[in-house]
């Protein structure tokens, strides 16, 4: 080969994180001005974006936003935002106040769900044979799935999952099936309502031994950073979530720790 | 610069959207009375359209794990209802105009296109009638509930804006504006397609507030967009263009005007509201493009768009950051910014 090009590594197109609203949307640095303080989520941000950070720091009204483009954009987004609240809380008003029978008892929704609860529980062995078999059909009829169901081990099916937590402090758990699975997969558990985001990654499924529900041992390192950590459980043939778990790491007292 | 979301989203709007036509054509009678009832019930739903509602129903679907069975079935419910509030809004909105072609009331009269309406909605319960009976129990009611909920809240949203064409002195405002659209757009347009893929997905109930933040921030974004393209779009656009302008229809960008009028305007602004659609003159809608154009509130309102659409994508951030990476995941997201980059 004669007198081959030589590769060159290629100029990057910018030189900080594109982590604004303008940025995202493909919009020039130039146009950032004062947004260029603005944090992430995972940074500690405000979700929603610059202007949120501190309700305090910020009190203008759309009326002086005039001279600050850039203000009118917060300003109106964090209106926008409290208008949406306002309207979930509506919404679970009116909620509640159609669920009001003609007899005067009470079908808000969490009573609904009470009633099929002791329906559920009432009818638990049909209910969940029933599941089982809706499960695998939906696994045949999928035809982009990875693993097809085998008929055999159809009663295999993982609805319900154990736990077991070895922990310095107090936390709190909780499982959340979407569905059941031939066999499940949990992911690191992680929190970004901490700062800076942290993980639990010593998490792990035993499946136990067969015709016995399986259990998902967690360990949570000392000194682990208070607060929620939900970690996906993924099932292992297809990948798909069949679950969520979540655990709350508390505040640990001086007291706490071995004696 | 090259945008990969809209690829992205081209490619599953194509592909979720010629499954849904084909679920939709099961669903639709091919019998008998088919001239006044059975062939304009299939009309819109065979002019094409974005299929962006059904599309963002089966990605939300499959990326919580649902069959793409259900989920089509689920979107195609949520189209056939989506093109028979489309009938209705042409004849209360008297547009003349729909996908390019003249309305359904314009080609056959208001009753037939009225009744031909009221049968679209009845048959849109028919494919989520069939999810629901495989459906656990459990899941049964919230699928419903939310069903009537969504009906219940486009019908307001669209009584809020007929209320304010019926009576010319009432003044909307900015808020006024943000609560119509969460009630007449968002829910149907992404609220509802969002918690009914996820309930199918992952087969339990979802909390009472799931997805109205981010539904109502890139609803709210795309149809302001909407009515900037109502503006511009010329052509291109399958409405008649600034045809909002002659039906003197409340956007951001007329509200705006609405609020920097000097006295000497104020009453040829009045006598442009007050004015029927057939009385209004090229003039007035020249004029108030015009006074939109000066104060830049057409600029505004894009910006308060794109505002919007960066508290979607953070809502996204939160909603579906435990979901593993997926093509329909990245098409949720992608959706929020190409809602800037149509032109229709």
């Amino acid at each position: 080969m004669d007198n081959p090009e030589r590769i060159k590594r290629p100029q990057p197109e910018r030189t900080k994180p594109n982590r604004n609203v303008l940025g995202a949307l493909g919009q020039s640095d130039a146009m950032l001005g004062s947004l260029d303080a603005a944090q992430s989520p995972i940074d500690g941000g405000h979700p929603l974006g610059p202007g949120f950070s501190d309700p305090v720091q910020k009190s203008a009204t759309y009326g002086n936003a005039g001279s600050d483009p850039f203000g009118l954009i917060d300003e109106g987004v964090r209106a926008a935002s409290d208008l949406v609240d306002a309207h979930i809380r509506q919404g679970e008003e009116t909620a509640k106040s159609l669920g009001k029978s003609a007899a005067g008892i009470s079908l808000a929704q969490t009573d609904v769900s009470g009633l099929l609860t002791g329906l559920v529980r009432a009818y638990s062995d049909v209910a969940s044979v029933w599941v089982d078999i809706v499960g695998s059909l939906a696994h045949r009829i999928d035809g982009t799935g990875a693993a097809k169901a085998d008929p055999t081990q159809t009663q295999g099916l993982i609805s319900t999952i154990g736990l077991s937590i070895t922990s310095a402090g107090s936390v709190e758990t909780g499982i959340e099936m979407f569905r059941p699975a031939m066999d499940v997969r949990p992911q690191p558990l992680v929190s970004t309502s901490v700062t800076p985001p942290a993980q639990i990654t010593d998490v792990a499924f035993d499946a136990g031994q067969p015709g016995t529900a399986g259990k998902i041992r967690v360990t949570v390192p000392k000194g682990q950073t208070p607060g929620v950590y939900h970690g996906l459980l993924l099932s292992a043939s297809d990948q798909t979530p069949v679950g969520v778990l979540t655990l709350r790491v508390l505040g640990q007292t001086p007291q706490e720790g071995p004696a | 610069m090259t945008y990969h979301g809209v690829d992205t989203v081209s490619v599953v709007l194509d592909e979720y959207g010629a499954m849904v036509r084909d679920v939709m054509a099961d669903y639709l009678p091919k019998q008998e009375p088919r001239k006044y009832l059975y062939d304009p019930v299939a009309d819109y739903p065979s002019r094409g359209g974005k299929m962006m509602r059904p599309s963002l129903c089966i990605a939300t679907a499959r990326a919580f794990g649902a069959e793409p069975e259900r989920a089509v079935r689920a979107a195609a419910a949520i189209e056939m209802l989506h093109n028979s509030l489309l009938i209705h809004d042409d004849i209360e909105d008297e547009s003349e105009e729909r996908r390019g072609k003249p309305t359904l009331h314009a080609m056959h009269g208001i009753p037939i296109a009225l009744n031909a309406g009221d049968m679209l909605a009845m048959l849109s319960i028919r494919p989520l009638l069939e999810n629901v009976y495989d459906a656990s129990p459990w899941l049964s009611i919230p699928i419903i509930q939310d069903m009537e909920r969504m009906a219940r809240e486009s019908a307001e949203g669209q009584a809020l804006e007929l209320g304010w064409r019926r009576d010319p002195d009432q003044r909307p405002t900015r808020d006024d504006y943000l609560i119509m659209v969460l009630k007449k757009t968002c829910w149907l347009a992404a609220i509802y397609p969002c918690r009914l893929g996820a309930m199918l997905g992952k087969r339990s109930k979802i909390t009472n507030d799931a997805f109205i933040r981010f539904g109502f921030f890139f609803g709210a974004a795309f149809q302001i967009q909407d009515d900037v393209l109502n503006l511009n779009g010329g052509l291109t656009y399958g409405k008649e263009s600034c045809g909002d302008l002659w039906e003197a229809k409340w956007t951001l960008m007329l509200i705006d005007v609405a609020q920097s009028l000097t006295e000497a305007e104020r009453p040829r602004f009045e006598a442009y509201l007050r004015n029927s659609r057939e009385t209004r003159t090229e003039e007035d809608v020249a004029w108030v493009l015009d006074l939109m154009n000066r104060i830049g509130a057409i600029e505004n309102a894009q910006m308060f768009a794109r505002g919007l659409a960066g508290a979607a994508l953070g809502e996204f951030s939160t909603l579906l950051s435990d979901l593993p990476d997926s093509r329909d995941k990245r098409f949720i997201r992608d959706l929020i910014t190409w809602t800037f980059r149509r032109d229709h």
